[in-house]
């Protein structure tokens, strides 16, 4: 190929683009800015009003469209098996998208799906500050981003760009997302909890140029090797990553020349334009019009985490409604009015963040035929309320660590709407409900005494939710990535001093229904084989505790994360006695971890602080799991009787849930169902439950007077007065709803 | 094939028995080879097998009937390749197996290894969460139970071995019935000294109760990381081995009271064979896949061609396995009715692209949709008639004129014409607003496109080139479209063979007596590495090379071999310093004498990764490390022989001109010559528009291409 020294005029203000790189000699900036044009001019992408290039030969489009997909899944599979790290190994944690020269997503790959909108927005804040006229684009010029003040979904995940030029045209980027698990940050890992600045995080790289001709600058090499423990790791996935994307270079290349150049352009955005419409089409299909309200609650607790500024030492709640109105034209808003403000530590979400994880969501349900890319986005709207804790103004100075703990949460309420309205259309076996998870995070010396920050990858470990029609998966539903796993104990062990005792599932997470959820998988870990190991969470999402995972249709909430520390044990003398340690995590009110081991019991209620933990501790990470749907008075003796069989529920749920009288047959342990007793017990907690019953005019007016009365907890308070603070609108609805005087306000003045 | 001579002696014979067909090929000592076809009974497969054996035989016009006795007494050895041990897996109707694990591990089989619940799926199918769905349980969880005691990583105890838990767990499971016990503790195969120990306390009990059930072991028969594979696999021995031994045994029988003297073979996954009698039996569960490649390693070494990429077209999935330097690819992990198995098997990517595939619209983005489910056998495309009226890709062959409606599976199946166009009209081409002519061109052009797509990526994910690589194609439905998904490619040849429709038959008649052997190992090299350090890893390496071929020995011994013909070739398996996954080394040496020859090795590493991944993604400085070692060990086998005969005329003889055909392609209609596979010989030549027709298979020539038989029979597509 040959080198071209492109973008070489630069512009200063007022003065008009000279020739670029671009189409037609245009610069990104002029195809950029002429594409946004004419989007709002037609309301369609980038103008086309009639895709008829693919619509011409829709063989010939498929052909093109299963070439593009088919060199993004190779680089994908070229990447995994150079890289170094279990989470792209096991977990798969990286996805290879391929983008419009004005930085729009036409394709992605399988992978973690977050990042077709960010690490196009990643490209188009590039173009929008002239790289080509500032900083220099030619082939085979390599560039790195994770700066998510600007777009991404946090530090951790760092984008491996590479130009792809025609004859001395730029015709398309293409893009590699990897997680890392060792950016330099201040506590534990990639994903650190108790800091609130950017510089904490770790290591930033803001669209920088890292190489040209294809290979990493050496400054850049001994950087790395400078700036973090696990450099061999970061190397190795980022070296895993350049290949992908110079593999993919050649294959679009090839598809150039065989497809044509005019065709190449022209498809790339026909294909978005095409994915706009198709999704316009599956929500008029599949859901009904209307308009979708539910509500998320994101906790913030801060007080005790050892931070540099003591101004962001406290906790705080923050309710967000979330309202989806979907049109009759297949067009939605998300509306997340009624807010909190954002605060002082790093899991304030972003407005790229919250358009990743839409688009994961989309991904896995209405878009989820390989062709999802930024025209899946197009029917869109997010109103995200400026400085709220979805949308703060400034976050330069900012940690980013955690944004997809509210990030993820909020869509975790939207999918909720979306179950909701393909519930009414009948789509009974699409009903989605998610809920994420957090991991355990550790640093220091391992096994092997190497001083290295450690993640575990059990983020996979949540029970999946009911639809209307099954039960959910034990476990299978993470969030971000579709091919969710949580790998093999062999290859964690070899990741971090500890063993791993019990992989067991929790038959009390499960979220009851007439279909149940699945059920989480707790891990109980024995610190071992290291020292000086700090503690921490790999934050994700899912750590809250006021909102349960909500059930749908009358199905049961499922459970709470658990997270046990139990230090100072006596685990090795158990070992040397012989005894055995705890390997599941048994009755909430009497876990194991408990009854089974002396030692101190630390039971944080919410992310902890970094601690300290010695060979012998026990981490005990219990993730929650979806809920249920239906009434789970109505499910059938038979998954009743397998779940007993199988260890998924109890005898005991099974009488006080589902009112299921079953037995255990003594002489093969079977389990059988007394069907009459079963009946005559679920008419009595049909009556039971009446009983208990309260008319909503009084339950109304019970509530109201508390509220009159201000009779809450003071971070509730504050948590509806950033809201009613925030939202004139919210405030009013508020008051109205509850009848309460023009002038209240939830704190006292 | 060769049907027109009588065969002095049959010295070789091998079945593929299929899910639906059985195919037997008879080897005769000049190398000349007969393929029968037979029905696959399940339940008892020596009945299927005898039947294809008596179709091959009467290819030649021999009554196997009357003659078995004095055919069969001559044959110096039979190959067996096929779904017997794969059955007790897809029916659950294997022995009853009782798990015993770590403790904390009980509810492995429920929650399995989560990838489990999309693996196997269609690609939509991947990304749609509403489709995840785990396969049965392999274990109902009462058959499980675990037992304290914990290998750390390093290889060290960590919680000793509770005796006591082991024995509650294997009389529980005496108590329940079981067949037989598989155990897998975590690292055993690093260090398998729990293993061992619970398996003398269980036969301890077993004594005490009065009930030997067979014990195996993981750390015996699948010594390779990632304990849920390795669950699998010990499982699938334990609960397949011995009902698919008794389908082997009662085929062997069979074979022996028709006059067969010599023990029968079976194929393993890794393209050895061994005696049914076999240790680690589970290794032929994956027999059938596999013949095909056996039969392309044959045809490399017939040829001198070192590198071929290999493609079997069935009814609903495409599968493609490369041979490189005359030998194929080898996986760790396979994956198999959506389970992963830690079984060293012929690499394979499979992708859902058949004959069988559903041809729709899709409603809301306008798109036509191949798959991902199929019509089957029963009731079949369209064209069959029996029920079906959603189209299919092989309606689409049909509708184009490029497969005969009165010659499928040699006139024994009459195809609808008609109905299959009226079909695709209403369910298709309407709602598009087509000509229906378009889509079914349309469908057989995207088809052929996934598979090209899936050829070009086994390639470059590997960092190979087409220019460096043959194509070779089989499977009943191989040689139809290969001229459209090679085209555009620049292979270095591309062929099939008449006899493609039997061809993984024909390999596994092919397989030299072989056994492969793994052990994991911790041989760290870092970065400038002495000598001595270099020397000492060398001396560890030989060690486990030792053992190994050690191993391969006793077990040839034990199947009744001669040792001394043993060849033996030493296999490492190399990473940079943290990496996750390694790379397959033979050794370019026999054994490691000092830090040069070390040297050598990681040279040889350096070299396959650099063409494999990039140069760019060379990582030195990490330095390099060995998990795992293995050795082959094989024993020459008596093969078939390619016959080669004198080049004809490029002219193929009148006879072999069937007529001529309509067929839609390019957009239009246009006269294609038909002519019968069977009369073509060595050096004919035929040019496009060509339909190439036999009986069990049809080759597809558009305008511009040419095939030419060469003197051994392939033919190759010009």
């Amino acid at each position: 190929m040959d080198h071209v020294n492109a973008g070489t005029i630069a512009v200063g203000a007022g003065q008009e683009e000279a020739r670029g790189i671009g189409s037609d000699g245009m610069t990104l900036r002029q195809m950029l800015k002429r594409s946004r044009q004419a989007y709002e001019a037609t309301g369609c992408y980038r103008g086309i009003t009639n895709p008829c290039v693919l619509q011409r030969d829709p063989v010939r489009a498929e052909l093109f469209h299963t070439r593009l997909l088919s060199a993004l899944i190779a680089g994908r599979e070229k990447t995994r098996m150079i890289s170094a790290s279990p989470y792209v190994r096991e977990v798969s944690e990286l996805a290879i998208g391929i983008y419009t020269p004005e930085g729009d997503n036409i394709a992605q790959s399988t992978g973690i799906q977050a990042h077709s909108r960010s690490m196009g927005e990643a490209l188009q804040w590039m173009i929008e500050q002239d790289w080509e006229g500032r900083v220099g684009i030619a082939p085979g010029d390599l560039f790195w981003f994770n700066e998510c003040s600007i777009a991404g979904m946090h530090p951790a995940d760092v984008y491996d760009i590479l130009p792809i030029f025609w004859q001395g045209e730029l015709v398309a980027w293409v893009v590699t997302v990897i997680m890392e698990m060792d950016i330099g940050a201040i506590t534990p890992g990639c994903m650190p909890v108790p800091n609130i600045e950017r510089a904490t995080d770790g290591i930033r790289f803001a669209g920088e140029k890292v190489g040209s001709r294809d290979q990493l600058r050496h400054d850049i090499h001994l950087k790395c090797e400078l700036s973090f423990d696990m450099s061999d790791v970061f190397l190795l996935d980022r070296k895993g990553a350049i290949a992908a994307n110079i593999h993919i270079r050649g294959e679009v290349e090839k598809m150039i020349g065989e497809f044509g150049l005019d065709y190449f352009k022209s498809a790339g955005g026909e294909l978005i334009e095409m994915e706009r419409r198709n999704q316009l089409a599956r929500l008029r299909r599949m859901t009904v019009p209307g308009r979708y309200r539910n509500v998320g609650v994101f906790e913030y607790f801060m007080k005790d985490q050892p931070l540099t500024w003591l101004a962001a030492r406290k906790d705080v709640i923050r309710v967000a409604p979330v309202e989806t109105r979907i049109e009759t034209s297949g067009r939605v808003t998300i509306d997340l009015e009624g807010a909190g403000e954002w605060g002082w530590h790093s899991c304030n979400a972003t407005p790229s963040g919250m358009w990743g994880c839409l688009s994961i969501s989309l991904v896995q349900t209405l878009s989820c035929d390989g062709r999802a890319n930024l025209g899946s986005l197009l029917p869109f709207d997010l109103e995200l309320p400026r400085n709220s804790i979805f949308n703060p103004q400034d976050t330069r100075p900012l940690a980013q660590a955690n944004i997809w703990a509210t990030t993820i949460e909020s869509f975790g309420v939207w999918l909720t709407s979306l179950s909701q309205a393909y519930y009414m259309r009948g789509f009974r076996e699409e009903m989605l409900g998610f809920r994420s998870a957090f991991a355990i995070a550790m640093a220091g010396y391992d096994q092997y005494g190497v001083r290295r920050p450690m993640v575990s990858g059990t983020v996979g470990t949540i029970g999946a939710a009911a639809s209307a029609v099954r039960d959910g998966l034990s476990p299978g539903g993470a969030v971000p990535v579709p091919h969710v796993d949580v790998g093999n104990v062999e290859i964690w062990e070899q990741f971090m001093p500890y063993l791993d005792l019990s992989r067991r599932l929790n038959p009390y997470s499960v979220g009851p229904g007439k279909y149940r959820s699945g059920l989480s998988m707790p891990t109980i870990s024995l610190i071992f084989g290291g020292r000086d190991i700090t503690g921490g969470a790999l934050l994700a999402g899912g750590t809250y505790n006021i909102l349960p995972n909500l059930g749908l249709g009358g199905g049961y909430p499922g459970a709470k994360l658990v997270r046990a520390v139990v230090r100072n044990t006596n685990a090795m003398e158990l070992i040397a006695e012989g005894k055995p340690l705890p390997a599941q995590l048994g009755h909430p009110a009497h876990p194991d971890f408990a009854s089974m081991l002396k030692g101190d019991i630390w039971l944080p209620h919410h992310v902890p602080e970094p601690f300290e933990l010695q060979t012998g501790d026990v981490v005990v990470d219990a993730n929650g799991a979806a809920g249920g749907y239906g009434d789970p008075l109505e499910r059938e003796p038979g998954r009743i009787l397998r779940d007993l069989e199988d260890g998924s529920t109890t005898v005991d749920i099974a009488e006080r849930i589902h009112g299921a009288v079953c037995h255990q047959r003594e002489d093969d342990g079977c389990w059988e169902i007394d069907a009459a007793a079963t009946s005559a017990l679920r008419e009595q907690h049909r009556k039971d439950r009446k009983a208990r019953a309260v008319p909503v005019h009084d339950w109304w007016q019970g509530v109201r007077q508390r509220l009159a009365r201000r009779e809450f907890h003071p971070l509730i308070a504050e948590m509806y007065g950033s809201s009613m603070a925030m939202s004139p609108a919210f405030a009013d609805e508020f008051r109205a709803f509850w009848a309460l005087p023009a002038t209240w306000t939830p704190e006292v003045k | 094939m060769d049907s027109r001579q009588e065969p002095l002696r049959a010295q070789i014979i091998a079945c593929d028995a299929g899910g639906t067909m059985t195919d037997t090929i008879i080897v005769d000592a000049q190398g000349r080879f007969s393929i029968g076809k037979a029905s696959t009974t399940p339940h008892d497969q020596s009945i299927g097998y005898i039947e294809s054996l008596a179709d091959g035989f009467g290819n030649w016009g021999i009554d196997f009937g009357d003659r078995a006795a004095a055919l069969l007494g001559s044959v110096d050895a039979i190959v067996y390749a096929g779904t017997a041990m794969l059955n007790a897996l897809i029916t659950g109707t294997g022995s009853r197996v009782g798990v015993i694990v770590r403790r904390g591990d009980e509810d492995v089989f429920i929650h399995q290894r989560v990838s489990q619940s999309w693996l196997g799926l269609s690609y939509a199918d991947t990304l749609h969460h509403a489709a995840h769905h785990y396969p049965p349980p392999l274990v109902p969880r009462r058959l499980v139970h675990g037992v304290s005691g914990r290998i750390d990583c390093l290889g060290k105890e960590v919680i000793p071995l509770a005796e006591q838990e082991i024995r509650q767990a294997v009389e529980a499971l005496l108590d329940e019935g079981v067949e037989s016990i598989a155990v897998c503790l975590l690292f055993s195969y690093i260090n398998p000294a729990h293993e061992l120990a619970l398996a003398g306390i269980a036969r301890d009990v077993m004594r005490a109760k009065g009930r030997e059930v067979p014990v195996h072991l993981s750390c015996k028969l699948a010594p390779i990381s990632r304990e849920q594979g390795r669950l699998n696999t010990v499982w699938l021995h334990a609960a397949a081995v011995d009902t698919g031994r008794k389908q082997y045994e009662a085929i062997e029988r069979s074979l022996h009271q028709r006059g067969y003297r010599n023990p029968l073979q079976v194929v393993l996954s890794h393209g050895g064979v061994a005696n049914i009698r076999y240790s680690r039996l589970h290794e032929s569960a994956f027999s059938g896949p596999i013949g095909g490649l056996l039969g392309a390693r044959f045809m490399a070494r017939e040829l001198g061609i070192d590198n071929w990429i290999c493609a079997d077209m069935g009814g609903t999935s495409f599968d493609v396995g490369l041979i490189r330097g005359q030998e194929p690819l080898i996986e760790r992990e396979v994956t198999i009715t959506r389970r992963i198995f830690n079984m060293p098997t012929l690499m394979m990517e499979t992708i859902t692209a058949g004959m069988g595939l559903y041809v729709t619209v899709d409603p809301v983005t306008q798109r036509i949709t191949l798959g991902p489910e199929s019509a089957g056998a029963d009731p079949g495309p369209v064209c069959y008639d029996k029920g079906n009226e959603t189209p299919t890709v092989m309606d689409c062959a049909l509708i184009t004129g490029l497969i005969n409606p009165h010659n499928y599976l040699g006139g024994k199946v009459r195809l609808n014409v008609d109905k299959a166009l009226r079909m695709l009209e209403e369910k298709c081409a309407r709602s598009l607003n087509v000509d229906p002519c378009y889509i079914a061109e349309g469908v057989l052009r995207l088809i052929a496109s996934q598979m090209k797509e899936q050829l070009r990526t086994t390639l470059s994910i590997r960092g190979l080139s087409p220019v460096d690589y043959h194509v070779l194609a089989y499977g009943g439905a191989g040689p139809l479209l290969l001229a459209l998904y090679t085209e555009g490619l620049p292979f270095k040849g591309v062929a099939t063979v008449p006899w493609a429709a039997g061809f993984s038959a024909f390999g596994a008649a092919t397989v030299d007596l072989m056994h492969r052997y793994e052990k994991s190992v911790g041989i760290v090299i870092p970065h400038g590495a002495g000598d001595d350090w270099k020397s000492r890893m060398g001396e560890a390496i030989n060690a486990a090379w030792d053992e190994l071929e050690s191993q391969a020995r006793d077990d040839f011994l034990d199947e009744g071999l001669e040792v001394d013909a043993v060849a033996f070739k030493p296999i490492a398996f190399v990473r940079y310093g943290a990496q996750m996954e390694d790379l397959e080394i033979r050794s370019p040496i026999r054994r490691i004498g000092s830090a040069s020859d070390l040297d050598r090795l990681l040279e040889a590493f350096e070299r396959q990764y650099e063409q494999t991944y990039a140069g760019v993604a060379k990582h030195e400085r990490a330095g390099f490390e060995i998990f795992d070692l293995g050795i082959e060990a094989s024993i020459p086998k008596v093969k078939p022989r390619l016959r080669r005969r004198a080049p004809a005329s490029p002219q193929p003889v009148a006879s072999a001109v069937k007529g001529q055909r309509r067929i839609h392609f390019d957009g239009h209609w246009q006269e294609a010559t038909i002519y019968d596979m069977d009369a073509l010989v060595p050096g004919n030549e035929v040019v496009g528009p060509a339909v190439i027709e036999a009986a069990t298979t049809t080759c597809f020539l558009p305008i511009g291409r040419k095939l030419r038989m060469d003197e051994l029979a392939v033919m190759w597509l010009e």
